[in-house]
């Protein structure tokens, strides 16, 4: 019995000790990066060019890359989930269409970006540019969107459907009177997520995007994100400026995704107490 | 056997509101209703009992084709709505404009009080903002709630009571000006104050529209309705005046629920 | 009645909208494969190209032609090349080539006639260049032939252990391969313990506001980009190893296994605690009732239940970290070499890929697509595996 007790105790505290390893990890991340970025990290930083040290056109990319890419994708990913839960009964097509989700969030992004450089860079000719990089992306982040905004809409009530069915209104009506702004916090958190998929992405946007170090004017020519920028500077770093500017430029990066899990956070947490208000 | 020809009228002569005819419903394979006839007049209050899982709010919910939804589910026989099958050309969402429904549970849309009231009839097309305002109103007013809600008309729906919520949901669908309101346990999820304003309200809206209520309460149907339907696994069992159906009762099963027997 | 069109308008808009995933999808896989079969299929071009400057005259099997461009695609027969230069400062220049189409060696292919001052070279292969020396510097005369490349062999290219895609356009990709599942399983084997232990914990011995804390922080570690990732590796991880290790550079494969170890914890803790959360309460009450410890349910009643869960978290993580690019590039050394120990350099399929598109061209930047494909297999099957393990799931 003695020895069951050690035991129990034992593992526990292995267990224990593994999860407070990992949170200590990330701990040690976020205060190393911030530290080493304390330096440089400015105001100044993020809104100086690149010829002054500063990271305003990979600011200025990723903006537009995210921009673009949410604004082809949303309307997709909420098509496809309206479709999914309103429309769908149980047809080959919803069958092949959920294999086909299924496998577009596994599919790496590297070979996202092996597709984007030969579609849209070559065969439709946009070469290296933020459109060819956002129309890459905005496919990979369809998967994100349409299985938050699909569960967003599962959790509106059927009575809310049957309510306004039954005063003799039309489906589609019905989808965007009552359904869809119902779901609204559901599909905004959707839209963060994948803004956060969108700047933490590198690979494709490294083969569709390019390397410019200049501030793109318009979405057709080529642009360097934030997370290409950090590539480029550990990876042909030439002169010591360059790792304090690395370390500035992934402190930017860690502190936009910490903003987004928090915002991601609070959103769910506002949507849970509305939705419990409703039923 | 075969009433079409008789259709148009009832017992009494005038012309029915309702009238449903050997209708049999399916869900896959279960038949949940079986041969239904039921009829029902102009301005004419309807309680359906019998125990839970007999086939009562599946009935009311043929009336107005909200099983639709449900994909499995199959209706054959005949519902004629002033003479006009329902499952025939009509189209669907007409129907729902002139049969309305009102919920077990108080289902206002995350909107304002004047919002929920002017839904329907926005979809409709009225845009007509004087016309929207007197819509609402007067239905709220026939609603009863008109005195409780008029100063708080841009508040969301969701921060009035359970009871006024049930109302809301009555004026939502008299704006609609239906023929016939259907009613799914309606006070079920209410207290008994509340319970109290609804049945009062169901006398007075029986002077416009034709009402049928389905309940769990037998002494509710007595007091609210004319008639009473006794469904019983699927089958309508008995249908008659409801005083007749509570004190003289022609089935044995009939008499075997309203004295609590069972159910 | 135009509620009704547009009702069913909107039926049809989204059916249509929903069909974009599946086009996508579509898409993906016709491109990629299409372009990464071709090195397979086809030689690289159907005949000899000639890059030449200032020629005068070009006979191929007899024609004479003139006013010729500077970049020439000959026809598939073309037997006897002679190329005839405008007389100049160093008189004028005839070259005859006969082409041995049937020899297999590149480099005895062209048989040189008259040309006797000039020099032959082999800077790549399947590229001869002749060239003379002009009479003032700069003024040299080149022609560079470039043969058609023979389609390649599925063979060499996965079995092969050379990749040398520039000079000697030799395509094997083993080490790679090699390289990809020697580090995506060190990945597992150190991870995977870590991850089943922290998940086990939160479900089953954390209150709740610690596990939505714990949650939230493992989140937060799903959410950091690769990038920073790989950098915090190159920072850290990297001098670590190469200090405690004594080596020279610390850009090893256990560098590589060490980052992706992180990166897939999230994965595999979220997907595996979620999966013991289902696990019912009955079943670890009944087996409290019988005496059993807490400890003793968790690992034999919680675990046990969960285990296609498991399962799923811990191939989804192997997919993950086959897939990983640019964490990968920044620590592992990328050297394509087949490593035998931790500490040696090593290159993944992703970052041969990510590193090399940037200047690849011909049939080099085709391979690259190839490798693409055998990428997209390896996840592929991952894929399907754990979507019959969700299937199986399902039924318990």
């Amino acid at each position: 019995m003695k020895k069951r007790v050690f035991l129990d105790g034992l593992l526990y505290g292995i267990m224990a000790l593994s999860l407070c390893g990992v949170i200590a990890v990330l701990g040690y991340i976020l205060v190393y990066i911030f530290r080493q970025a304390a330096g440089s990290l400015s105001f100044g930083f993020i809104f100086r060019s690149a010829r002054e040290g500063g990271i305003l056109p990979m600011v200025v990319t990723t903006l537009y890359v995210v921009v673009v890419s949410i604004a082809i994708s949303l309307p997709v990913g909420i098509g496809t989930a309206v479709f999914l839960t309103e429309y769908s009964g149980n047809s080959s097509l919803v069958r092949i269409l959920r294999v086909a989700i299924e496998t577009l969030a596994g599919i790496p992004s590297i070979i996202y970006g092996l597709f984007g450089l030969l579609m849209f860079c070559r065969f439709l000719g946009f070469g290296q540019s933020i459109i060819a990089g956002a129309f890459t992306l905005s496919i990979m982040i369809l998967p994100v969107i349409i299985r938050t905004t699909e569960e967003a809409l599962k959790s509106v009530p059927v009575s809310f459907r049957e309510g306004s069915l039954s005063l003799g209104t039309t489906k589609s009506q019905t989808i965007f009177h009552v359904v869809l702004p119902s779901a609204l916090g559901g599909i905004v958190t959707s839209a963060i997520l994948a803004i956060g998929r969108v700047v933490g992405e590198s690979a494709p946007v490294l083969l569709t995007v390019g390397l410019s170090r200049n501030i793109p004017r318009t979405v057709f020519e080529s642009g360097r994100t934030l997370t290409i920028h950090l590539y480029y500077l550990t990876n042909e770093a030439v002169n010591p400026d360059d790792f304090g500017i690395a370390f500035a430029t992934a402190g930017t990066l860690v502190m936009v995704v910490v903003a987004i899990n928090t915002l991601t956070k609070i959103l769910t947490r506002k949507f849970k107490n509305s939705q419990g208000d409703a039923s | 056997m075969n009433p079409n020809g008789q259709n148009a009228e009832t017992r009494d002569g005038c012309a029915a509101k309702l009238d449903v005819c050997g209708l049999d419903l399916y869900y896959a394979d279960f038949q949940a209703l079986k041969n239904i006839d039921f009829r029902l007049a102009r301005h004419e209050v309807a309680a359906l009992i019998g125990p839970s899982g007999c086939g009562k709010s599946t009935f009311i919910r043929v009336l107005n084709r909200m099983n639709d939804l449900i994909p499995s589910c199959r209706v054959s026989g005949k519902v004629m709505l002033d003479g006009e099958d329902i499952y025939g050309a009509m189209d669907v969402t007409e129907l729902r404009s002139r049969v309305g429904m009102v919920f077990q549970k108080p289902n206002p849309f995350a909107m304002s009080v004047f919002d929920n009231v002017a839904y329907g009839k926005r979809m409709r097309g009225l845009r007509d903002k004087r016309q929207l305002a007197e819509v609402v109103e007067v239905s709220l007013t026939k609603a009863a709630l008109w005195d409780e809600v008029k100063d708080r008309l841009k508040k969301s729906a969701l921060s009035l009571s359970g009871g006024q919520q049930q109302r809301l949901c009555i004026a939502r669908s008299i704006a609609m000006q239906p023929e016939i309101i259907l009613m799914d346990e309606p006070t079920s999820a209410l207290d008994p104050i509340a319970t109290g304003r609804i049945e009062e309200l169901i006398g007075e809206l029986k002077k416009d529209y034709s009402i049928i209520i389905v309940t769990h309460a037998m002494h509710q149907a007595s007091r609210v309705s004319d008639r009473t339907a006794f469904f019983l696994l699927g089958e309508l069992i008995e249908f008659g005046d409801t005083r007749e159906v509570f004190t003289n009762p022609v089935d044995k099963r009939t008499e075997d629920y309203i004295s609590g027997r069972f159910g | 009645m135009n509620r009704k069109y547009a009702d069913r308008f909107f039926q049809y808009f989204f059916r249509m909208v929903s069909l974009v995933s599946v086009l996508a999808l579509g898409a993906i896989l016709i491109f990629v494969f299409a372009q990464g079969l071709m090195p397979f299929v086809g030689a690289t071009a159907p005949g000899i190209r000639l890059v030449v400057q200032n020629i005068g005259e070009l006979a191929v099997n007899g024609r004479v032609y003139r006013n010729v461009p500077d970049s020439i695609s000959l026809e598939e027969d073309a037997r006897f090349i002679s190329l005839r230069f405008p007389s100049g400062d160093a008189g004028e220049e005839v070259v005859d080539i006969e082409v041995n189409a049937d020899e297999r060696d590149a480099r005895k292919r062209l048989v040189f006639a008259r040309n006797p001052s000039a020099k032959v070279s082999y800077p790549e292969a399947y590229v001869v260049t002749l060239g003379w020396p002009g009479l003032m510097a700069g003024r040299d005369r080149k022609i560079h032939i470039i043969l058609p490349e023979p389609p390649y062999s599925p063979v060499e290219f996965i079995g092969g252990m050379q990749w040398q895609p520039v000079r000697d356009k030799v395509f094997g990709v083993f080490p790679m391969i090699a390289g990809t599942v020697l580090a995506s399983l060190g990945a597992i084997f150190l991870g995977v313990p870590v991850a089943l232990l922290c998940a086990l914990f939160m479900a089953e011995f954390l209150a709740d506001r610690p596990a939505a804390f714990a949650r939230g922080a493992i989140e937060l570690l799903a959410g950091i980009p690769s990038v920073v990732y790989g950098f915090f590796g190159l920072m850290v991880i990297v001098p670590a190893v190469k200090n405690v290790f004594g080596i020279a550079a610390g850009n090893t494969l256990l560098s590589a296994v060490v980052v992706l170890a992180l990166m897939i914890l999230p994965t595999v803790i979220t997907i595996a605690e979620s999966s013991m959360r289902a696990v019912s309460l009955s079943l670890k009450e009944a087996s409290l009732s019988l005496g059993a410890s807490k400890m003793q349910t968790a690992w034999h009643i919680t675990l046990f239940h969960a285990h296609s869960g498991v399962i799923a978290g811990i191939i989804l993580g192997i997919s993950r970290a086959v897939g990983e690019t640019m964490a990968v590039i920044l620590v592992a050394g990328n050297s394509p070499q087949l490593v035998f120990s931790p500490l040696e350099s090593v290159r993944t399929l992703t970052a041969t890929i990510a590193m090399e598109m940037g200047y690849a061209s011909g049939r080099h930047s085709e391979m690259l697509f190839s490798i693409g494909v055998v990428l997209f297999i390896m996840i592929l099957a991952l894929n399907s595996l754990i979507l019959r393990l969700r299937r199986g799931m399902d039924v318990v």
